[in-house]
């Protein structure tokens, strides 16, 4: 393998591009990294966990369901809610999955997925303690979330379930 | 009262034989069940002492918790090796603040050898963020000096000064040595009750120069390159078996994992330390809540036992109890005499259990710890282990219940003379 290509490959690439991701219908995983006041979320989830179907939309019930998740993504502090205390409040959301640029098809083995960053600012980032996710009901056909946590405290892993919402660290 | 408790010493005195072997049978399930539970917690404990403050992990693409316990705590093989060029990469990554190469394989004594940077020394944390600290001498600096772990010079019983000569590859005894290249202990670092303690330290130049005229595990024949010559050889690792990271910014180690995971000219492996423990401790947590539970039924049988003791001895003590009542003792008093008898042994073997498992941390902990790393410190009770304990007793008191209801009925029916 060639030296002189390592620095270069590294940086410019794309997430996830080049690198084949588990992808296992009805699990989604989420990350959660805390640095200072901005909580960061990063959502990486097959499409068929929030839509029921991964191909581009074609009739007219797909296209409203597409729209309809786009929205609800929008909607961060009503899908995260993390301690109250600390007072954050959502600043952005990013969405990225083919469904939601026209004309662009899924690749590959026909899966596809969805990748949501969503930043919150907080207030009294010391507070920080514990985030509830409020996505289950949204999306039944989500049954397992899988998430990392980066925290001032250290590092943590849970799985959260729609009976299981709440993460603490 | 006081008197029927004086009573009740007495008689279970003149039973001492039966109920001592009851009392040690509550003890020992006692100290297995707790014994599990406190190995449990201290372990997880000590895992995740062992490291701190470095952000990722990276190694070859296997298992999250594989390349943990091989990079972190010197346990199971690596796949695969990542080369020298990768790691540039990472290093020059600029949301890298530091990257620590690690080159595992080799031993001392049994001991593994870690062949790094002399970074390794500033960057490295472990408990609450601790650095590392020496005891004496300090970090590696020439080619050929090596920095001791604590339990390595304690067990070895070396100093600043002495020449060592390494193992090639694993294991107490090794044929293949590096005789030609002795190292020279330039310092021993301060204990820390991580795996850390178990490791000898050299430069990441020095683990190519001593294997600088090696070929497939052996010395190639007919071709010994002299220490003093070796500096002259580019010395630059091609592969190394681990990287520790640390990041200028927490927030930002999802997206540099990502990055490393994607990294297209070698498949590499990325891991966030504690999440990758934290998936090891699920992965564990069946085998703990088994071990668990048979030791439960361990102490269920051991109160089982006590219960079919207590009922046996009723049999023999039916005109102890007659005459009891014939002086004034009420039946509620006969009952509460029964269970009390009960309840106090299963309370002295949880107390017994209590001794015996804090006796055997203290003798067997030193031992964990220098045979796997793991430190179980002679602990006061946690307050896991205090549920445990009550429930125990909680459990006895009920079982002793049976008993006492069995006397407190004979009471009623026998008379002054039983027809034994």
């Amino acid at each position: 393998m060639s030296c002189c290509l390592a620095g270069a490959c590294l940086l410019p690439l794309p997430a996830l591009a080049g690198k084949p991701t588990a992808h296992v219908h009805g699990a989604a995983s989420l990350q959660v990294a805390i640095d200072g006041n901005t909580l960061t979320l990063h959502i990486e989830s097959p499409l068929e966990s929030l839509l029921g179907f991964e191909h581009a939309p074609r009739t007219d019930k797909q296209k409203a369901a597409v729209r309809a998740l786009s929205e609800r993504l929008n909607q961060a502090g009503n899908l995260f809610m993390p301690s109250p205390a600390a007072r954050c409040a959502p600043v952005s959301v990013k969405l990225d999955s083919p469904v939601l640029q026209a004309g662009k098809q899924p690749t590959g083995d026909g899966h596809a997925d969805l990748d949501g960053e969503f930043v919150f600012r907080c207030e009294n980032p010391e507070a920080l303690r514990d985030l509830e996710v409020a996505i289950f009901p949204s999306f039944p056909n989500l049954r397992r979330l899988d998430v990392q946590v980066a925290g001032p405290r250290g590092q943590s892993a849970a799985t959260l379930s729609p009976q299981q919402r709440r993460i603490a660290w | 009262m006081s008197s029927l408790l004086f009573l009740a010493a007495r008689s279970a005195w003149n039973r001492r034989l039966t109920l001592g072997m009851t009392l040690i049978s509550v003890a020992l399930s006692v100290t297995l069940l707790l014994a599990v539970e406190r190995v449990r917690h201290e372990a997880r404990a000590s895992f995740a002492q062992s490291v701190a403050g470095t952000d990722l992990v990276v190694g070859a693409r296997s298992s999250p918790v594989q390349l943990m316990l091989y990079a972190v705590f010197r346990l199971g093989e690596a796949t695969n090796n990542i080369r020298w060029p990768s790691y540039r990469a990472i290093a020059d990554n600029p949301a890298v603040a530091w990257a620590i190469p690690l080159s595992l394989g080799d031993s001392h004594h049994g001991f593994p050898v870690i062949g790094t940077s002399p970074a390794y020394f500033e960057h490295f944390h472990y408990g609450d963020s601790q650095a590392l600290a020496f005891s004496a001498g300090k970090p590696f600096a020439d080619l050929f000096d090596a920095v001791l772990g604590a339990e390595v010079a304690e067990r070895l019983g070396y100093h600043v000064g002495d020449r060592i000569v390494l193992n090639h590859g694993m294991g107490e005894v090794s044929l293949a040595e590096h005789t030609d290249k002795p190292f020279t202990v330039v310092g021993i670092l301060a204990r820390t009750g991580t795996p850390l303690d178990r490791s000898v330290h050299i430069g990441l130049q020095a683990m190519e120069a001593i294997h600088l005229d090696w070929q497939g595990g052996a010395p190639l024949p007919g071709l010994a390159i002299p220490a003093e010559y070796v500096r002259k050889f580019d010395l630059t690792p091609k592969e190394i078996t681990a990287v520790l990271v640390g990041l200028k910014s927490r927030a930002a180690v999802f997206k540099v994992q990502r990055q490393i995971n994607a990294y297209a000219a070698e498949p590499l492996l990325a891991v966030l330390p504690g999440v990758a423990l934290d998936q090891l401790w699920q992965v564990v947590a069946m085998a703990e809540r088994t071990l668990l539970a048979v030791s439960a039924m361990v102490v269920a049988v051991g109160l089982c036992g006590l219960v079919a003791v207590v009922l046996a001895s009723l049999g023999e003590r039916r005109r102890e109890l007659a005459i009891l009542r014939s002086v004034g003792a009420r039946p509620l008093e006969v009952f509460l005499l029964l269970s009390a008898e009960g309840l106090f042994i299963t309370a002295l073997g949880a107390l017994l259990g209590l001794a015996l498992l804090t006796l055997l941390t203290a003798v067997l902990g030193p031992l964990a710890q220098a045979h796997f790393g793991l430190a179980i410190r002679a602990t006061w009770i946690s307050s896991d282990e205090l549920i445990l304990l009550a429930a125990v007793v909680g459990i006895g008191l009920i079982a002793s219940l049976l008993p006492g209801y069995r006397a407190y009925r004979l009471s009623l029916a026998d008379g002054l003379m039983p027809r034994l």
